[in-house]
């Protein structure tokens, strides 16, 4: 078994040599399309800008999703006919969020530097695969050309889950029914948006649940800012319009002010 | 350059030595310490071996520049040796050498410790910091690359940052990313040598098998596990949540071979 995925793992290096490893790109260059702006975006749209082609995945939380390469892409999707085009300027105020994974059960998964052949679970959960007779029983008779070789500089983009045992502990079309959408597969939330008039914060205090999103939009016309008391976090600078996201991921208050006046707000983590 | 697969190699972002150098005798694992550079012999990529026993990626070659001048130091070991090395992560830009900014953002962000980044306000804080040339030393990050970092506090004094200070404090990468040896529960043939064992989160626990067949560290939901580990194998994880596992061991029965990890 181990031997033959180590003599998988040579023609695939071939093949993962030729994929751009750098963030995909549209292979030829479309034809340019109206431009759509940012409020008429829905979570789950597919977006890019005017100059550059990589797309991204618009998420529940505002923020917008890499997909590291084509590979990943196509597990998810099976053309680019829905990316909306946004201008330069506008997917600048979109923050990236992270990087998109493979859609479980679609694919299996390897790096070149190791002979182990995995099943991708829910969040890019990985569960190794202990023999060939389970990778079988997964993937039918073809198992082994469905084998993806991901760069190493993405293994850390994925967690170690147990590993597989019996192939009934895993369902290849289970796991892809149940990953609806990549919103899904991250379990991405809504942010709590503060935003900033002359008038202050509203809301000034907020509770939400760890590991969410908190969105400051300032609506003044001057410049405001929302910078923690404790200096670790800050939105810097916002002018007019502008909005900066932060996740918070671990309980407690956080207190913040406006470097430009004399606001304050606090964020309660629970 | 008229092979366009050629062409496509250079392209590829993930760190390759420019070309085979002449191949080197693989040294033991045993002699590897925390901190070496290391390789395989078949593929070229490079690897920081780390104090808790894990390898970090390089993912270019422009990280690996900002911590180390050539490839002078790095030590072959066979492939088989390397595949038993799990990989820890990506090592992200040393402090304090370079800004850096994604190709989608105008935003230009300073290093610190551990990969955070700290935006810059104005132009006038960059050239405060890094001189007149400071437009010079901003590399672009791949987007996919981007979440290895984390965003905290903007600069908007220069007092805020010292590229000088930053570079000092980053003696190496175990130290960058705050890496320790991990703890290590052996599974010998009466059970685990340290049946319940207390934890600080963010620690890593190494399952050795020095058993005489084989075992596993399974977690009793399968949740996580190491997976059979036959004699002199290992696997390595991170506990980064507080709470309580019970794992044992699939090839023994449970009432010998049952540990509990407490992660506080």
């Amino acid at each position: 078994m181990t031997k033959r995925f180590a003599l998988l793992s040579v023609s695939f290096v071939l093949a993962v040599a030729c994929l751009f490893a750098a963030g995909m790109s549209l292979t030829s260059s479309a034809q340019a399309q109206s431009l759509v702006k940012p409020a008429a975006l829905q979570p789950g749209d597919l977006i890019r800008g005017e100059s550059y082609s990589a797309v991204y995945f618009y998420g529940t939380d505002g923020f917008r999703y890499v997909f590291p390469n084509s590979k990943i892409y196509f597990t998810w999707y099976s053309n680019f006919d829905s990316v909306k085009w946004l201008s330069d300027a506008d997917l600048t105020t979109i923050q990236i969020g992270g990087n998109v994974t493979y859609k479980p059960g679609v694919k299996m998964i390897k790096i070149n530097s190791d002979s182990k052949v995995y099943v991708v679970g829910a969040g890019g959960t990985l569960r190794a695969i202990p023999s060939e007779a389970v990778a079988l029983a997964l993937y039918g008779a073809t198992w082994n050309k469905q084998i993806d070789d991901l760069p190493d500089g993405f293994f850390g983009n994925y967690k170690m889950g147990g590993s597989l045992e019996v192939a009934t502990s895993f369902s290849v079309t289970g796991e892809k029914a149940d990953a609806a959408s990549i919103n899904v597969d991250k379990q991405l939330k809504a942010a709590t948006t503060v935003t900033i008039s002359s008038s202050g914060y509203s809301p000034a205090s907020i509770t939400i649940p760890a590991g969410t999103a908190v969105r400051f939009v300032n609506n003044d016309s001057v410049k405001h800012s929302a910078s923690g008391d404790d200096t670790t976090w800050g939105t810097g600078t916002l002018n007019y319009g502008g909005n900066f996201a932060r996740y918070f991921k671990t309980a407690g208050t956080y207190a913040y002010h406006d470097a430009y006046g004399n606001f304050t707000g606090t964020i309660i983590v629970q | 350059m008229k092979n366009p697969f050629l062409a496509l190699l250079v392209l590829s972002v993930f760190f390759v030595l420019p070309l085979a150098s002449n191949a080197a005798a693989s040294v033991p694992l045993s002699s590897l310490q925390s901190g070496d550079l290391i390789r395989g012999q078949s593929l070229s990529s490079v690897y920081y071996y780390g104090a808790d026993g894990l390898r970090y990626v390089f993912p270019n070659d422009k990280t690996y520049f900002t911590w180390y001048q050539n490839f002078n130091n790095v030590k072959w070991i066979s492939d088989m040796d390397l595949a038993a090395i799990q990989i820890g992560g990506n090592v992200t830009y040393k402090p304090g050498v370079k800004m850096i900014k994604i190709n989608s953002d105008p935003k230009v962000y300073a290093v610190s410790t551990g990969g955070t980044l700290h935006a810059l306000d104005s132009e006038a804080i960059a050239k405060s910091l890094y001189g007149a040339t400071w437009n010079k030393m901003i590399d672009d990050v791949a987007d996919s690359l981007f979440p290895n970092y984390k965003i905290m506090s903007p600069i908007d004094l220069p007092s805020q940052y010292s590229a000088e200070a930053e570079k000092k404090d980053a003696v190496n990468i175990n130290n960058d990313k705050n890496l320790h040896p991990a703890i290590v529960i052996s599974i010998e043939n009466s059970g685990y040598n340290l049946p319940t064992t207390t934890i600080n989160i963010d620690t890593a626990v190494r399952f050795v098998n020095h058993a005489s067949t084989n075992q596993s560290a399974s977690e009793w939901d399968g949740v996580w596990g190491s997976g059979t580990l036959k004699p002199g194998e290992q696997f390595t994880r991170y506990f980064r949540d507080p709470g309580t596992w019970m794992y044992y061991s699939k090839y023994t029965p449970k009432e010998t071979m049952t540990g509990a990890l407490i992660v506080k």
